[in-house]
């Protein structure tokens, strides 16, 4: 399955700056759940590859347009239901824009175009929160215009957000009649790509014109091409691997003893499967423990096999209770490692939405919930910030921070986390480097 | 149509195109020059038959021209991201920036587009830092009571600006990069004080490495001190070097709470935290982080025997606010 998500840049009337973030914050809040519940939800498909693609491009040059044109085109082949413009334009909310189409180039995978209207900001907010994550992105580039200086900044945010590989579609070609330019308009958008540290060589580039393929008229440039661009998400971009694929991990929030049995740690399995009988390893808060997972159970019932989003108890060979609590994880051995010092990306809550009043400089101590890990973190401004001595973050900021944990915790490069002091989430963020 | 064109045109500009640069290498140096569209590139070096430089003057007009056209058809669509920019002339007495002994001079402005990715872009906070600048030279008005003068807007944009005006410059800028482009509002800070000596002190939050005077929130904030001793204060250079330190901080102070008055609530309904003098001082850092601003501007004004010590006045503008939402 994949998902398009268009990302209008800043639309009179529905994104101003502040009308944008309070809708967005509930999504953040509960991402965590959310995504996991949702996984849980779609079992039925969970043999479909799903991703997210971002459509991403200057107010004019087309990406509304497109989105109707991608629904007319595949509603044609009966994998979608046409949605117009204007019902894309005015729709007020994220879920409101969704739509599913079968791509008409492999039976097994589904296009979900979904239409967000987002500021950088908040593109940032759901890169770190994990809340619509992208795993692509459609660069809209009009061919009357070429790229513009926006270009840059629209490929440097889809590389902070993490996205590795873009398709290009120029749209707008039958406003240019000379084969040359359009060329020209490929050359530059290839050297940009390049100097953003994506593969302009082998980038896909699409040219057509979405208008024509919403008209209805000139399928050499219509239809034909929005296919050709379905094709190349679905054969360049790269799916993310799935929960289910990644080595095991389970969270544990409680431990209890039961006599004649042993010991029993109770979670959510975050990712992976493990099966009755496995080599684990309990990691985290200064302690690495080898063992066997000798029994696996979940409703009062014993399984062999506990899978991502199962919620279980984890029956350990020879640990004590003493040995194991709250916060550490337990893996499959060696699939992660315990760390200290990382460098992360995080967005700063404002008053309104929970967040604080003021602002910290170098040095705050608030705070790290990781998973089920309560630990004090040190934060200071990443190194190399100019002036970071005279620095500060304000509500509403995001910053790349060097966080110092007081007791090392199971984490890597994607980990997230949020921030809290005095009971209230001050901060959200990701994990970018480890330090540590 | 354009094939028709060049077979008829003089040989000269034949043997121009073919042997030393293809129209597409053309039109790519003059995008690199001036970011202008390729549709527009394009059809200078038609108009011109090929000629670069005279292409480059032909864009360079057309530019301003279709900014203007592209300007009168977006100027209704909502453009309130931006940036603000300050810009200090002369920081005043005992300051490092300009002269040195005054007097105070500084502007501050709010250049704003339809999107954050422009306001990200050189070009947007270049303009930005421009005009800041450009309003900083302007001539204070003599006898203006306050301190800070709002400055009309629309008689700001005539102002020269470059090869043109404030007004040309934001044309030149909607063509090539396609969004509405306002300035918002604009303040000269020029003050005259026959008792007190002045200086400002300012800060921008989430400024660019490469434009470290424009951001999303700016402050300018104008200190004033009097002591009898005002010249021996001037060499040296412990005091100067901790009242500017004092006066980053009390800047950034101003930027990062939310703050509208010096001493007393501006309105009966806000918060105390909007009122100065009585936050903690947290942007100063240290163990004085946690003591009232006037408290501790009441320790430095005892520790250096000044007669008085003082945030005179100051404006912080964020970047949106002042527009309805």
């Amino acid at each position: 399955m994949i998902r398009i998500a268009v990302c209008k840049a800043a639309l009179p009337n529905l994104a101003s700056f502040s009308s944008a973030l309070p809708r967005s914050l509930p999504r953040t809040a509960l991402s965590l759940n959310l995504f996991a519940r949702r996984g849980y939800a779609e079992a039925y498909n969970r043999t479909k590859p799903h991703m997210n693609i971002g459509t991403i491009g200057h107010v004019d040059h087309g990406k509304t347009t497109l989105t109707a044109a991608i629904t007319k085109v595949l509603a044609e082949s009966g994998g979608a239901t046409f949605t117009g413009y204007d019902q894309i334009d005015k729709a007020p909310e994220e879920k409101a824009r969704g739509i599913t189409i079968n791509s008409a180039t492999s039976s097994t995978k589904l296009l979900r175009v979904t239409m967000v209207t987002l500021t950088v900001l908040d593109m940032l907010i759901n890169m770190i929160t994990g809340a619509a994550q992208m795993d692509g992105a459609i660069i809209v580039v009009s061919a009357t215009d070429g790229q513009m200086p926006q270009t840059r900044e629209h490929l440097l945010l889809a590389r902070q957000v993490g996205i590795k590989k873009l398709v290009v579609f120029i749209n707008k070609v039958d406003m240019i009649s000379d084969p040359e330019m359009l060329e020209l308009v490929d050359m530059e958008i290839r050297d940009l790509l390049s100097t953003y540290n994506f593969d302009g060589e082998n980038t896909p580039i699409v040219m057509g014109s979405a208008l024509a393929a919403l008209d209805g008229r000139n399928d050499d440039i219509g239809s034909t091409k929005i296919k050709e661009l379905v094709k190349a998400c679905d054969e360049w971009l790269e799916l993310p691997q799935r929960d289910l694929e990644k080595p095991f991990l389970l969270a544990v929030e409680d431990v209890f003893s039961i006599s004649g049995r042993g010991t029993v740690a109770t979670g959510r399995v975050e990712r992976g499967t493990a099966l009755k009988g496995t080599e684990v390893e309990i990691l985290g808060l200064g302690d690495s423990i080898k063992t066997t997972l000798t029994g696996i159970e979940m409703f009062h019932k014993e399984l062999d096999r506990a899978e991502a989003g199962d919620n279980m108890g984890a029956l350990l060979r020879g640990v004590k209770r003493e040995q194991i609590r709250r916060g550490q994880v337990i893996i499959e051995p060696g699939s992660m490692k315990a760390h200290k010092k990382f460098r992360a990306q995080v967005y700063i809550l404002t008053k309104d939405e929970g967040g604080r009043y003021t602002p910290f400089m170098q040095g705050y101590r608030p705070q790290l919930f990781l998973r089920t890990a309560d630990v004090t973190v040190t934060l200071n401004f990443a190194e190399g910030t100019p002036d970071a001595a005279e620095k500060m973050a304000m509500p509403g900021d995001n910053v790349e921070l060097d966080c110092e944990l007081y007791f090392d915790l199971a984490l890597e490069v994607g980990s997230r986390f949020t921030l809290r002091e005095a009971n209230r989430t001050i901060g959200t963020g990701v994990v970018t480097k480890i330090l540590e | 149509m354009f094939k028709l064109f060049t077979q008829s045109c003089a040989p000269r500009s034949l043997h121009r195109l073919y042997s030393t640069k293809t129209t597409v290498q053309l039109v790519a140096e003059l995008r690199k020059l001036t970011n202008a569209p390729i549709i527009k590139a394009r059809q200078a070096l038609t108009e011109t038959n090929n000629d670069f430089d005279a292409a480059l003057k032909w864009l360079e007009k057309d530019l301003l021209a279709s900014g203007l056209a592209k300007a009168e058809k977006i100027k209704d669509r909502t453009a309130s991201e931006g940036l603000v920019s300050v810009s200090v002339l002369d920081g005043g007495f005992g300051s490092r920036i300009g002269s040195g002994v005054g007097p105070v001079k500084a502007a501050i402005i709010e250049l704003n587009c339809e999107s954050d990715f422009v306001s990200r872009t050189d070009e947007f906070s270049r303009l930005a830092a421009d005009i800041a600048q450009t309003v900083a030279q302007m001539a204070g008005q003599q006898g203006s009571a306050s301190n800070f003068t709002a400055l009309d807007v629309a008689s700001l944009l005539e102002t020269p600006l470059k090869s043109g005006t404030i007004h040309s410059s934001i044309m030149d800028l909607i063509a090539r990069i396609g969004e509405n482009i306002t300035l918002r509002r604009a303040a000269l800070l020029a003050p005259t004080s026959a008792e007190s000596k002045l200086r400002v002190g300012s800060y921008v939050h989430n400024a660019a490495p490469a434009f470290p005077t424009s951001g999303r929130v700016g402050v300018l904030s104008l200190l004033s001190l009097r002591s009898p001793r005002l010249s021996d204060l001037l060499k040296d250079d412990v005091f100067l070097t901790d009242t500017q330190k004092l006066e980053r901080a009390l800047a950034r102070q101003t930027a990062g709470f939310l703050t509208r008055a010096i001493r007393e609530k501006a309105h009966e309904e806000d918060d105390l935290e909007t009122v100065l003098y009585q936050q903690p001082f947290a942007m100063l850092g240290g163990e004085k982080a946690g003591l009232p601003v006037r408290q501790v501007l009441d320790e430095w004004q005892k520790q250096w025997e000044l007669e008085e010590f003082e945030v005179a006045d100051f404006v912080r503008w964020e970047v949106g606010e002042s527009q309805s939402k």
